[in-house]
């Protein structure tokens, strides 16, 4: 898969994808929006049934296919529609974010919240933080792509 | 004296074979290629006579269930076999009633790559294993080594040689090295502590070698699906081609699909041929399914695995 | 290809092989085989590459130097208007010098002609690098004891297909120049080399015609063996080798000789590509049609085909047999499947 070509440093914006459950977080989101509180316009939301839907594939491949940073936000614990989705999800999540900064990639790329369907104010809040947060580190560019990686044909 | 306990081997097998009506033996036979034993499906009690049993018996042969599920299967097993068979127990690949295990005590196998590296062109009968050395026969006599120094990595950290819940545990091998003192994640550890762009060239060097030919996922007697997310096509997730997202994509994802369930039998480790550190991989999965869920894979089929579980008070420091 | 008349010989010393190899580079496109990792692999020349002489032969082919693991065969770019252009793969006509590769993957160059040159169509991207294609074959002194080129009708010192054949000899090598095209080559470099004095000249014709001991069986009779393939279609014999084999692909990854590929495209909506990349009919997803069928979908049937594409259907089609002796897949098959029970197998007596 390849990578688009990067822009300059200057214009450059995070782009971020946001997988958002839609009983909760995606209902903090909307709530933001018709509330009109003001946050960065970095995030592409896509719209999930539960955060336990959302398995390492999705977030590896939003980074492979040119995302900066990738938000996983779903139900308060003991809020989820699916009782304990979010629960199973969470267990996978903290290993998959400790393998990543193992691996070396920058932790404030994957991010984990849980957003309720009244919090249309911690939601702006949040995307102002993880704005700033995967600004601060830069453009992703990409898997493996550091200086010793040509030893291959 | 290895010739002597491995005649004694067979006919305590050939005995359970014949006594339990099995339909067939998993186990091990001499090859002519150097440093190296096949893994066999014996379908007679007479075929064991070519049964084999020594420090090259590196497969492991759990992975052998999942091709022969039918019938009364005879394994012969190591204590990484038999976690892996657990692991097959716990995922209801194969039913416990359906396998008599025979378990041996594990003395640690050798390396097949670290042989070759210090005795290039090295064929199995140069090779005399007894007690904690290896007696290696080279043209200018023989040179005695320490078995532990030349074992596998992963067999170096293992601390669970001897297989638990066997119909059948066979006496210890003349061989064998000493107990490990250090575990399948000790060098994951250090890895974490460098700092972030020298482990990310770390991980750049050695996985950009890979050649996504998934011999590791082959030969991984826990990696079972019809479908490997890799080949799946419609949409796909990654594509063949030899670039760091895909290669990045792919080890990410076996990963986490290993997570509380691999045993560090090491198998993907020295069948890769490019020779990819795979342990500090697995061994990184390995310490924090441990450290986070107190768990460890393979030791009780009756538990539930911990990535298909959840706890009320389960760490939500990621929880931003 | 013409061939010179008498091959004329020269004489390299072993210190100067660096400076030797680093002003070949300025002149062509060089691989050399590398160590990378713990393997050795055929790469293109860098000043700090670790070249390595010694494995015999090198854990990977050469064919990834006509057949590239990965490739992409051309890209093409959508406007907003929905025009697409194509872009073609890059060309050139400096010429693409192998350096060092043993004569088991030289060889097997003849079967990859077979598959990509000889049939109804020619592969465009591989036709462009085999007309570049210029090679210093490098001979065998130490063959590996799994080596069995001899029986496969080559030899550590076979020079078929080379344009220049190495000879390692104690203080250098002796470049053996057996073609216009290798002449060409290394012509602008003459004063890298002496003289061949006649003791040296002698030390190597004398490896030469030794070539080295093989004391693994008989010269294959291919006529004999494809007939034999064929009538043991159905032998239990096909069955203990499904049983263990873990369908890797590890023996076709490192296989001369194997050319199996597949096609993918990678599109998006302001452009993509074509790649072509390895696949192996080891692979069960390789023969796996859209419907979900698998004309091969048991074990056995791919590990049938793998030696029936080397034993039997590659000489049907007068191709050359699809095994050239390197021993590879014997060495790697976590398995332990050796072909050349295969071949004892089917041609018993002779093993
Ligand atoms: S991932 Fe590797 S070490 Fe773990 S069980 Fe599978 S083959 Fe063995
Ligand atoms: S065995 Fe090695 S080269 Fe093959 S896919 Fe696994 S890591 Fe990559
Ligand atoms: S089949 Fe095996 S021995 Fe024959 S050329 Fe291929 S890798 Fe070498
Ligand atoms: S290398 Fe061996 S185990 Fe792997 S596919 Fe080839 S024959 Fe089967
Ligand atoms: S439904 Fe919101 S996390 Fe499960």
């Amino acid at each position: 898969m390849e990578r688009t070509p990067q822009v300059a440093k200057e214009a450059w914006e995070p782009r971020i994808v946001a997988f958002l459950c839609r009983w909760c977080s995606y209902a903090g989101a909307d709530l933001a929006g018709v509330s009109r509180l003001s946050y960065p316009p970095t995030t592409r939301v896509i719209l999930v049934p539960c955060s336990s839907r959302i398995s390492p594939y999705h977030i590896t491949k939003a980074l492979m296919a040119g995302a900066d940073g990738v938000l996983v936000s779903g139900c308060h614990p003991g809020d989820c529609h699916y009782l304990t989705g979010n629960l199973v999800a969470r267990r996978k999540f903290i290993v998959l974010k400790r393998l990543l900064a193992y691996l070396g990639i920058e932790e404030a790329r994957v991010l984990f919240s849980w957003i309720s369907a009244s919090e249309g104010e911690e939601f702006a809040e949040l995307i102002r933080e993880i704005t700033e947060k995967v600004r601060a580190v830069g453009p992703f560019r990409g898997f493996l792509r550091e200086e010793t990686r040509d030893t291959h044909v | 004296m290895s010739e002597d306990y491995t005649r004694a081997l067979v006919e305590t097998l050939r005995e359970a074979f014949e006594r339990e009506g099995l339909d067939r033996w998993i186990a091990y036979a001499p090859s002519r290629v150097p440093l190296r034993v096949r893994p066999t499906v014996f379908t007679s009690p007479d075929e064991l006579d070519n049964l084999i049993f020594n420090g090259f018996c590196v497969q492991n042969l759990a992975g052998y269930l999942k091709h022969h599920p039918e019938g009364r299967v005879g394994v012969l097993v190591k204590g990484c076999d038999r976690r892996a068979i657990n692991v097959l127990i716990q995922e209801k690949q194969v039913s416990r009633e359906n396998l008599f295990l025979a378990g041996i005590p594990c003395p640690g196998m050798l390396s097949r790559t670290r042989l070759l590296e210090e005795f290039p062109g090295l064929q199995s009968d140069q090779v005399e294993e007894s007690g904690e050395t290896v007696t290696v026969r080279t043209p200018d006599g023989p040179r005695t080594l320490s078995r532990d120094d030349m074992l596998l990595p992963t067999c170096r950290s293992c601390h669970h040689r001897i297989p638990e819940d066997v119909e059948l545990l066979l006496g210890p091998p003349p061989f064998a090295a000493p107990e490990a003192e250090m575990d399948f994640s000790a060098e994951v550890g250090p890895i974490g502590e460098m700092p972030r762009n020298q482990r990310a060239a770390l991980f750049a060097d050695e996985l950009s070698r890979c050649i996504l030919c998934y011999a590791c996922r082959n030969i991984c007697p826990l990696c079972y699906c019809d479908t490997c997310f890799t080949d799946v096509n419609q949409p796909a997730w990654m594509t063949p081609a030899l670039e760091p997202g895909n290669i990045f994509f792919y080890h990410v994802n076996r990963m986490m699909h290993m997570a509380g369930r691999c045993v560090a039998c090491g198998s993907c480790e020295w069948v890769c041929p490019e020779h990819i550190p795979l342990r500090l991989l697995y061994g990184k999965i390995t310490a924090d399914v441990a450290e986070l869920f107190s768990y460890e894979a393979g030791l009780d089929a009756t538990l539930p695995q911990p990535l298909s579980h959840f706890s009320e008070d389960d760490p939500d420091e990621h929880i931003g | 290809m013409t061939r010179t008349n008498t091959s004329d010989s020269r004489f390299l010393l072993r210190d100067d092989l660096t400076a030797f190899l680093s002003a070949l580079s300025e002149r062509c496109e060089l691989w050399i085989p590398q160590a990378v990792g713990e393997g050795v692999r055929f790469l293109p020349y860098r000043e700090e590459a670790l070249l390595n002489l010694d494995q015999t032969p090198p854990d990977h082919p050469a064919k990834s130097i006509l057949f590239p693991n990965t490739e992409t065969l051309f890209r093409y770019e959508r406007t907003e208007d929905g025009a697409i252009t194509l872009i073609p793969q890059e060309t050139t006509n400096q010429p693409l010098a192998l350096f060092g590769a043993r004569s088991c993957d030289i060889r097997a160059f003849d079967a990859l002609d077979a598959v990509f040159l000889k049939r109804s169509a020619p592969d465009t991207s591989y036709r462009q690098r085999r007309n570049r294609l210029v090679i210093i074959g490098f001979g065998c002194l130490d063959p590996a004891a799994t080596c069995f080129c001899e029986r496969m009708g080559g030899g550590p010192f076979d020079e078929a297909g080379m344009d220049i054949q190495m000879i390692p000899l104690p203080e250098g090598y002796l470049f053996r120049t057996l073609t216009d095209r290798g002449k060409a080559l290394i012509a602008p470099l003459a004063s890298f080399f002496k003289e061949a004095d006649p003791v040296t000249a002698s030390q190597a014709e004398a490896l030469r015609r030794k070539g080295a001991p093989h004391p693994d069986g008989a010269a294959v009779d291919f006529a004999a063996l494809k007939a034999a393939v064929e009538a043991g279609r159905e032998e239990p014999f096909w069955e203990s080798l499904a049983a263990v084999c873990l369908g890797c692909g590890i023996c076709t990854f490192a296989c001369p000789v194997c050319s199996c590929f597949s096609l993918v495209d990678e599109g998006a909506l302001k452009g993509g590509r074509r790649i072509r990349h390895w696949d192996a009919c080891m692979f069960s997803v390789f023969t796996r049609e859209a419907s979900g069928h698998n004309p091969r979908g048991a074990a056995v049937d791919r590990v049938k085909q793998r030696f029936f594409h080397k034993f039997f259907y590659s000489l049907e089609n007068g191709e050359p047999p699809g095994c050239v002796g390197c021993g590879r897949c014997v060495t790697q098959c976590p398995t332990c499947i050796d072909i050349r029970e295969v071949i004892d197998h089917f041609q018993p007596g002779e093993g």
